[in-house]
């Protein structure tokens, strides 16, 4: 591993204590992934602890913890693509790195064309959406006014259809973030029929471990994505609230959001792999799930028992070291996903 | 389906030669025709294609009986009664032998085939382990019916059926020898496990397994070392197999049409390479070394030839074109950058070979030519034209593109 790079903890991780340790408090402490295109950065997550420079967070080829980088030592050991220079300078303006907001330094890369055509497409496509997703929460929400809202509200309503853009504001009138939730939930059926098909050696440990987190993190997004609907029945007596019930809901909007970081990737990764690289392909994945912050156990759902599955991790084999044609391979495969998670 | 002498020629011919987006549609054509008895022999020509490009076949039951015996299939017109092989012409009356003596569990495997393809390699293994150990313990007519009207001697029929259900016996362990699921491929231990119980059965099974794994294991090499210590009278056919397995892989390389063709073929027997002299007996190595070196030259000339080629009448040729133009589509830029990646990919394992400096000269001058094109405001801009020199020399040839 580069110089400076540190493992993020040095437990004897044979043991079959706790795999608490491995689970970050907080979600600044946990960071966000990021899209990179290169090889080497895939799975990588960024944070900023507040008063220090941004981290790189890079998960190890054996799924046991994690190396924490700086930017310079990425660039010597990583290879980072020329997308991923423009990425990380960018993200590394960001105080406080959310999921929301690095989707939309993502996005803009992608618009600048550092991802090529495809995903510069896709981008333009994700924005469009996102705007008209905004406007029809704002007007839905309007529309449970008795009165028109005076200028005060109004500006909170702005702020709410903005935070409420991704998850919409009932279970009825979806926001984009459905789609996602229901390709984790395919996901997770395909790879249920999958594992019960294949033989004991082909990858079906490591597509058992994905598929308890899979399961685990969908539960709580559901959760989660529930909590956010009773408070927006009274929504006369959210605004009156003021900016309070601003930022609950956008506490509370944010959740299901980052659970379901790092998961849509992988998602579009398994649907659009050969079936023959399947086996591979789930002991890839095993390495590099995200896995929330243990304060994310008291968000509603929360509760699981992710050491067990992150025991279960860490008894599966180390990927192999990327080399050769392969990292071309692998830079493109990532670059297509890029077109695939806007 | 059967086909007068010359039009069967005209279209193996056809499919020797039709590119690789069109081969896999036209083996699904093929492989949909009610009659295969000749299809298998209009494939054999280009049996090494298919085997890279892997198109989406249909599992049937008789495919899968032929899938671990793949090592000892010869043409028809290549079959000289040897012991050590079964003609393709043989498959179906042994096929439909098998499935009457399995009764019902030819009939569930075969309905549980349905809708699969030979690419799920996960299910090839689930349903070959069930199938083949019972093939290979079922009683067998000692003339399978239609064996004579197929062409085939009577007193082929023994020696050819102990073959089969031989290798049948142990044909799980081989296979997953064979196409492990991970891609670092299978060791030396599971290369032994797969070989010794065939040794047990004899040389023809033996060999039969030996010329499985030699067809795709990443440690040809060790499977042949391992197939001679096993049974040290097979040596010296196992290296000549060996020096046959990879001279085809060599042939490969040096006849692919295409920067991508080239460079999967020239991955594979980089990898295939790595170790064989490693593993190999001092009686062997001189033998394994020269092999190793021929291929080398032979190779890596060919991969530095159409890479030349391919950049400059190509790539740098399309990327002016296109710059000196409108603004590029969408396809066109995808087309360009794939190419690009796939000049990557071939150099990447053509350096391999040898033939660094040359390679590092190519790219130099291919940067130069590049950089004038960047500074058009022509049809592709100037990132576009960064990610073209980023794909073919890496990221830090192409940083000067978006720092001025």
């Amino acid at each position: 591993m580069a110089q400076g790079a540190v493992p993020m903890s040095d437990r004897d991780l044979t043991s079959s204590a706790s795999a608490s340790q491995e689970r970050p408090a907080t979600r600044a402490e946990r960071g966000v992934f990021v899209p990179f295109t290169a090889p080497m950065l895939w799975g990588a997550r960024i944070r900023r602890i507040p008063g220090t420079p941004p981290e790189l967070l890079l998960p190890s080829l054996s799924g046991r913890g994690t190396y924490v980088l700086d930017w310079r030592s990425a660039v010597a050991a990583c290879s980072p693509t020329l997308h991923d220079r423009q990425l990380w300078a960018r993200l590394s303006l960001l105080q406080h790195p959310t999921p929301a907001g690095v989707r939309g330094v993502v996005r803009k890369v992608a618009l600048m064309g550092h991802a090529g055509r495809p995903a510069q497409a896709a981008a333009e496509a994700a924005l469009e959406e996102q705007r008209a997703s905004a406007a029809r929460v704002k007007a839905a929400l309007q529309a449970r006014l008795a009165t028109p809202p005076d200028a005060a509200h109004a500006a909170l309503l702005g702020g709410l259809a903005e935070a409420l853009a991704d998850t919409g504001v009932a279970p009825g009138a979806p926001g984009p973030h459905i789609r996602q939730v229901a390709a984790l939930e395919a996901f997770c059926a395909d790879l249920s029929t999958w594992t019960r098909r294949i033989p004991p050696p082909s990858g079906q440990n490591a597509a058992l471990v994905v598929l308890a987190a899979a399961r685990y993190s969908l539960a709580a997004i559901r959760a989660c994505q529930a909590a956010l609907w009773p408070p927006l029945e009274d929504l006369a007596g959210l605004l009156a609230r003021g900016p309070a019930g601003l930022r609950l809901m956008a506490e509370l909007a944010e959740r299901p959001d980052w659970l379901l970081d790092g998961w849509p990737p992988i998602v579009a990764l398994w649907t659009s792999a050969a079936i023959q690289e399947r086996s591979a392909l789930a002991a890839e994945v095993a390495a590099i799930f995200p896995v929330p912050a243990q304060e994310a156990d008291r968000w509603p759902g929360g509760a699981l028992d992710w050491d067990t599955v992150l025991r279960g991790r860490r008894l599966l084999a180390a990927l192999p070291v990327l080399a050769g044609t392969r990292l071309v391979e692998v830079a493109a495969r990532n670059e297509g996903l890029r077109a695939m998670t806007a | 389906m059967t086909e007068p002498g010359a039009q069967a020629k005209g279209l193996r011919a056809a499919l020797v030669e039709a590119p690789d987006h069109a081969l896999g549609r036209v083996v699904a054509m093929l492989d949909s025709l009610r009659d295969r008895s000749e299809v298998d022999i209009l494939l054999d020509g280009i049996r090494p294609r298919l085997r890279r490009l892997r198109p989406q076949r249909p599992v049937r039951l008789s495919r899968l009986l032929c899938l671990p015996l793949e090592g000892v299939l010869a043409n028809p017109a290549t079959w000289k009664q040897s012991p050590l092989l079964v003609p393709r012409h043989a498959i179906r009356p042994i096929a439909a032998a098998v499935a009457v003596a399995l009764g019902d569990l030819a009939a569930e495997l075969d309905v549980l085939a349905a809708g699969g393809t030979l690419s799920d390699e996960a299910l090839v293994q689930a349903l070959g382990d069930r199938l083949w150990p019972a093939a290979g313990r079922a009683t067998l007519p000692p003339l399978p019916q239609g064996w004579l009207e197929a062409g085939l001697p009577a007193e082929s029929a023994a020696p050819m059926l102990a073959l089969c259900t031989a290798i049948w016996r142990h044909a799980p362990g081989l296979w997953a020898a064979a196409y492990p699921p991970s891609r670092e491929g299978a060791g030396e231990a599971q290369i032994r496990a797969a070989l010794a119980p065939l040794a047990m059965e004899g040389r023809a099974a033996l060999l039969g397994g030996l010329a499985l794994l030699l067809r795709d294991s990443l440690q040809p090499g060790v499977a042949v070392s391992v197939a001679a210590s096993l049974m040290p009278a097979v040596q010296r056919t196992a290296e000549e197999e060996l020096v046959a397995a990879l001279t085809r892989d060599g042939g490969l390389v040096t006849n692919a049409t295409s920067p991508g063709e080239m460079a999967s073929a020239a991955q594979r027997l980089v990898l295939r390479l790595d170790g064989l002299e490693a593993s190999a007996s001092v009686a062997s190595r001189e033998g394994r070394r020269n092999l190793a070196a021929a291929l080398r030259r032979d190779v890596g000339g060919a991969c530095y030839t159409l890479y030349a080629q391919a950049l400059a009448d190509g790539l740098l040729a399309e990327a002016e074109r296109l710059a000196a133009g409108p603004p590029a589509g969408d396809a066109e830029v995808v087309a360009l950058e794939r190419m690009a990646r796939d000049l990557r990919r071939l150099e990447l394992a053509g350096r391999r070979f040898g033939a660094e400096a040359s390679f590092d000269r190519m790219l130099g001058s291919t940067v130069a030519r590049l950089l004038p094109v960047a500074a058009r405001r022509g049809g592709l801009t100037r990132v576009e034209v960064a990610r073209l020199v980023e794909m073919l020399a890496g990221p830090q040839a192409a940083l000067p593109l978006l720092e001025e």
